[in-house]
């Protein structure tokens, strides 16, 4: 049972259509007029529950363009009385936000490459190659995926220091290539791929290398969506690791620079909420742009064995 | 054209590398300021320029945060990269230099520094020191003072208070006329108690004349100074404003039950109160904090220090660098650089030298840009002979993390008395101040602050043997292990640690691996497998099995992360036995409980909304792409992010959007403390988890759902069956595996929730991390992270990370039990 389980189709998605599909054709206008009517409550409650769901995200919108003099007066206002770009001015002068995107976006686009590479490169072993101790290499590895990151922080640390890695970005990067749950994945989705066309390109006399990159990947590319959509998405939201590794500011990750917003704009709300707006917003944008890939992946995330 | 082409490239290329070995020559000194600003950054820069105008000397200035100051000079002390001097707290220097991270100004700088010690005032000094050892200087001064409407006085027929019992008397005039006293900068703080506690010689724990330890919790005298001080800090105004700019604001408004007539706040506020209102000048004024009525005058001290730490290569040029920085000139500088700081970020510091406050610099205080603070300035000379300070003790910081942990569940039980007296009444929480002050319920204050004085008395009675424990080993464990170490520094360094051991081995099982696949034929003919498989397998062996091993040999041992690792001391089982003592501090039970709660309440309520929102979705609604949009949209935002939103929305004050939302629908009476309180701090983290993780949930659910046939459903209408039915009878076992992963993953994130606690509970707002009032959102990872990277104990981190990885490992096994029985079942 698994959407990842026929590679070649995205039965998410295709239900999606059908059920699109099946909704333009088997109701007449009339029917859809009542059948609307008889919705209108799922869409009252949606609307509703949307609202409040929404509430944090307006809160952030609306006190990021207010004036510190309108934070400092003694009311609650729903709305801005006197729009402002100051807190975006003072958060971009007053921090190195700009400098931490280029930062984030350099390591999570390192872990990123890394796991498109190494994951599909090992999944691929694991469920098309036989060779002695397959089966309990692959379960050793699954059984470090027990193993929560938290157990390992503080040992990490002292190994990253050993390697003379603290305050450079190794440490968050080199550990996270080649993540079991990624491989997993892989092995999942790669051992649907038919024997056959794997067998036909050895006869051929295709290299193990070249048989991978040339066919097996190109069959991937939902898989490769997957891995690629979360494990970005992962790196660039981590915070732990950032803060135990890196010392200095013009190192610092988003989230890292984020964080210390309260600190350094205590008492300015509106500069704290113009630093959350900045971090949400770019992200908000592609996740309208790219929602069924993004969809996707979360959801074959989700749908082990 | 060719050749010159590359040869100017060459030119340009040498010419980096040159400029590039000349800044390595000059070696320029690396100095971290912790500060709130980026103005404090410029500043130092500005000064590090006339430096090196003077002198020759690079200094390059880092800015860093209140919030997570002290993990990054640990963490480059233990990394071997410290800076050469830096900007930290009072506390630190010394539990630096007793292990041996800072420089002992005394003893390594001789008679160089002694001259340079004779310009501060004596009562400064002694908290930088320890065994004789002087680790710090001080930085630049902060103390509470009395902010006073003198205007609103006048209404009443008040003067301004000199002693205690005359503040009490204030108080109660302003509350009962309508206005408010508020208790500003130190509120709640542990390390505030001293102003309200050493004018009766009660500094708590402190060394004595004849070298012995005494901790004075349970002297009658310490514990009305404490009492006093929660009557003062928690019975009155109440809870938080937020902003320092509204409190300001509140301060010079004239509305009766609205505004505060008198408060105690920072020596810095000063200026920003003038410059937010000049107009009202003249209607406030600012004096010390006013003295016990029998017992001498202290004021609270707050600051910064400097400090020059032991890795750094240039001692001699950081010694001049500081020496430059506690020059009148540059002190001088610094003044008006800090005063012609905009709005909130002008203040005025206490400088901790004489030199400046002498009479022939009378004048440069007589400068216009001084003229907002002029009243501070007066202030300020007044408190400066009673600042004064103690020598270090080894345990303190123990000692005080339990005391703050008694102020913390004071507090909250202070505003429960509060508010259960008001709902008694039927009034809010300042309505019923009010009456309490004008006399409306005689009888109760004093019945509220005897409850308060038996619980306190019950508090310290409970926690005093523990902190004398504490004490104890710290001092033991210090003098057995520690001192030696720190003595013979590089003695530990060239010794190999338990890390070389497990390196070694894990080297050595990678060779025989590799030899195994080239020699065994078998294997050999498999070699490209290996090599697909070798990433994975690699950063397992390396980054997990290795850690592993060494922290399950660290959790045995005692071992502070600045001394080398072949420092660390066994000492058997005693990490895991404290750790499961009720009465530790930092119990690993407290912790587990949290977690547990946490999970059990977070985990279902996820679930069941996400089914009640996934079922909804599910039906054919037109606009899919925004509704998906809508509730899709949390699964990409960043914890940290979302967590500052919450952070804001959960504001205790009644502006906090929550809050109004609440009063306006008159479902509460009193703004709710939402984070700054004990019992509900964990709550408001569980509605920030539930909201940001419901997302991912309703998408897993909703593919599961639309996976079930249609014809099922189909069937089941012909059948007769209602929605309910279909729900139970289709939908729900439609989605079993879902329901599963949910579970357990859910499970899993919660056990390791962090970053939402961390956020919640101040991040970087507040000097060191705390996770929440009390600790109330101490759940397992904000403990090994506290442990590990605040408190720097590695042992005790290491042995609690066992403990939830035994936690973990038992839940998952048991939850594949479960799951394999049910299967077999059939179901």
């Amino acid at each position: 049972m698994s959407t990842l389980s026929e590679p070649q189709s995205d039965s998410y998605a295709k239900l999606q259509r059908d059920a699109e599909r099946e909704g333009k054709s088997l109701f007449k206008l009339s029917q859809r007029r009542l059948r609307f009517w008889k919705m209108s409550w799922v869409y009252l409650v949606l609307g509703g529950a949307a609202l409040l769901l929404a509430l944090p995200f307006y809160y952030m919108l609306v006190t990021a363009f207010k004036s510190t003099e309108e934070l400092a007066s003694f009311s609650v206002s729903l709305w801005i009385q006197h729009p402002s770009l100051e807190p975006l001015r003072q958060l971009l002068e007053g921090t190195i936000y700009l400098r931490s995107i280029g930062n984030s976006l350099l390591i999570s686009g390192a872990i990123t490459v890394g796991n498109l590479l190494f994951c599909p490169l090992a999944g691929y072993a694991f469920s098309k190659h036989r060779f002695p101790g397959r089966d309990k290499i692959f379960f050793i590895l699954l059984s470090t995926m027990m193993i929560p990151g938290a157990v390992l922080m503080v040992p990490n640390f002292l190994l990253a220091r050993d390697f003379g890695w603290i305050n450079t970005y190794f440490p968050l990067i080199i550990p996270s290539f080649g993540s079991v749950f990624f491989v997993f994945l892989s092995r999942q989705f790669i051992s649907k791929i038919p024997n056959d066309l794997i067998q036909a390109a050895r006869v051929d006399g295709c290299s193990e290398v070249r048989l991978f990159f040339q066919i097996v990947l190109p069959c991937c590319r939902p898989l490769l969506a997957s891995i690629g959509i979360l494990s970005f998405l992962g790196a660039w939201n981590s915070f732990i690791g950032p803060m135990i590794y890196l010392l200095d500011e013009s190192m610092y990750t988003t989230p890292l620079v984020i964080s210390m917003l309260q600190g350094r704009f205590s008492n300015l709300e509106n500069v704290q909420m113009a630093g959350s707006l900045l971090s949400i917003l770019p992200a908000l944008v592609l996740f309208f742009v790219f929602q069924k890939q993004i969809v996707n992946s979360f959801a074959s995330s989700g749908l082990k064995e | 054209m060719l050749p010159s082409l590359f040869q100017r490239k060459l030119k340009v290329l040498l010419c980096c590398l040159g400029i590039f070995s000349t800044q390595l020559q000059a070696r320029a000194l690396q100095f971290w300021a912790v500060g709130n600003g980026v103005e404090d950054s410029d500043m130092y820069r500005q000064l590090a320029k006339q430096f090196n105008a003077q002198s020759g000397i690079t200094v390059n200035v880092t800015p860093l945060s209140w919030g997570n100051f002290n993990q990054k000079y640990m963490t480059s002390m233990a990394a071997g990269l410290p800076p050469d001097a830096g900007v930290a707290n009072l506390g630190s220097p010394m539990e630096w230099g007793s292990v041996g991270g800072v420089v002992d100004f005394r003893g390594d700088f001789g008679t160089d520094f002694r001259e340079f010690e004779a310009g501060f005032f004596p009562g400064t000094l002694p908290q930088f020191s320890f065994r004789g050892h002087l680790y710090g200087i001080p930085t630049e001064l902060v103390t509470t003072m009395l902010y006073i409407r003198k205007d609103v006085f006048q209404k009443l027929g008040l003067k301004a208070p000199s002693t205690w019992s005359e503040l009490d008397n204030c108080i109660q005039k302003l509350e009962a006329a309508g206005y408010h006293f508020n208790f500003g900068w130190t509120r709640g703080e542990q390390w505030g108690l001293y102003a309200h506690t050493l004018p009766f010689g009660f500094p708590g724990l402190h060394r004595t004349a004849d070298g012995q330890t005494r901790l004075d919790w349970l002297e009658p005298a310490y514990q009305r100074g404490v009492l006093h001080a929660l009557d003062l800090w928690f019975l009155h105004d109440t809870f938080g404003d937020g902003s320092t700019d509204r409190v300001i604001g509140r301060f010079l408004a004239d509305q009766e039950d609205e505004s505060i007539a008198m408060m105690v706040e920072g020596n810095w506020v000063a200026g920003s109160i003038e410059k937010l209102a000049p107009e009202r000048s003249a209607d406030w004024e600012l004096v010390p904090w006013p003295r016990a009525d029998e017992g001498q005058a202290v004021n609270v001290m707050g600051g910064t220090s400097y400090v020059i730490f032991k890795g750094s290569p240039n001692k001699a040029e950081t010694l001049a660098w500081l020496r430059y920085l506690n020059s009148i000139e540059a002190q001088q500088f610094m003044m008006e650089h800090r005063i012609q700081r905009d709005g909130q970020a002008s203040v005025f510091n206490i400088p901790p030298l004489r030199e400046v406050w002498r009479p022939e610099h009378a004048a440069f205080w007589q400068r216009p840009e001084f003229r907002p603070v002029a009243k501070v300035i007066q202030a300020s000379q007044q408190v400066l002979e009673t600042f004064s300070s103690f020598e270090f003790v080894k345990g303190k910081p123990d000692v005080d993390h339990l005391e703050s942990k008694i102020l913390d569940r004071m507090g909250t039980f202070a505003n429960a008395e509060l508010t259960h007296h008001a709902e008694k009444h039927g009034l809010s929480r300042w309505k019923y101040i009010r009456g309490l002050a004008q006399g409306d319920f005689p009888g109760e204050r004093q019945a509220i602050l005897e409850a308060m004085r038996e619980r306190l008395a019950l508090e310290y009675q409970e926690q005093y043997p523990r902190a004398l424990e504490k004490v104890r080993y710290a001092q033991e464990n210090y003098d057995r292990d520690y001192a030696d170490v720190v003595e013979h520094l590089g003695v530990y360094a060239a010794k190999a640690s338990v890390l070389d051991y497990v390196k070694w081995g894990a080297l050595a099982l990678g060779v025989a691996l590799i030899l195994f696949v080239g020699l065994l034929p078998s294997l050999r003919r498999a070699t490209v497998s290996y090599v697909f498989v070798a990433t994975p397998l690699l950063i397992a062996l390396v980054f997990v099995l290795v850690p592993m091993l060494t922290s399950l040999y660290l959790s045995f041992t005692e071992y502070h992360s600045v001394l080398p690792l072949a420092s660390a001391k066994w000492v058997g089982l005693k990490h895991y036995l404290e750790s499961f003592q009720w009465n530790d501090p930092d119990n690993v039970l407290f912790s587990i409980s949290k977690t547990f709660f946490y999970v059990g309440i977070t985990v279902p309520l996820g679930i069941v909304l996400a089914l009640a929102f996934a079922a909804l979705l599910n039906n054919p609604l037109s606009g899919q792409r925004f509704w998906r949009f809508l509730y899709f949209s949390p699964l990409i935002t960043s914890a940290v992010s979302v967590s500052l939103i919450f952070t804001q929305l959960y504001r205790e004050s009644s502006l906090g959007w929550l809050n109004a939302a609440f009063l306006k629908l008159g479902w509460i009476q009193n703004p709710l403390l939402f984070l700054k309180d004990e019992s509900s701090f964990l709550y408001c983290v569980m509605g920030l988890a539930v909201w940001h993780g419901l997302a991912f949930t309703i998408l897993l659910f909703l593919a599961g759902l639309q996976q079930i046939p249609n014809q099922l459903y189909k069937a089941a209408e012909i059948d007769g069956a209602g929605w309910w039915q279909k729900f139970w009878h289709i939908s729900l076992p439609g989605i079993r595996p879902q329901l599963v992963f949910v579970t357990i993953m859910g499970m899993i994130g919660g056990f390791q929730v962090f970053e939402q606690i961390y956020m919640l509970g101040g991040g970087s707002g507040f000097a060191g991390s705390k996770f929440g009032p009390n600790d109330a959102g101490k759940t397992m990872v904000p403990l090994i992270y506290d442990l590990g990277f605040e408190q720097f104990k590695m042992g005790r981190a290491s042995a609690v990370a066992y403990v939830l990885f035994i936690l973990i490992l038992a839940f998952t096994v048991i939850q594949l039990r479960l799951l394999r029985s049910n299967r077999s079942d059939g179901v």
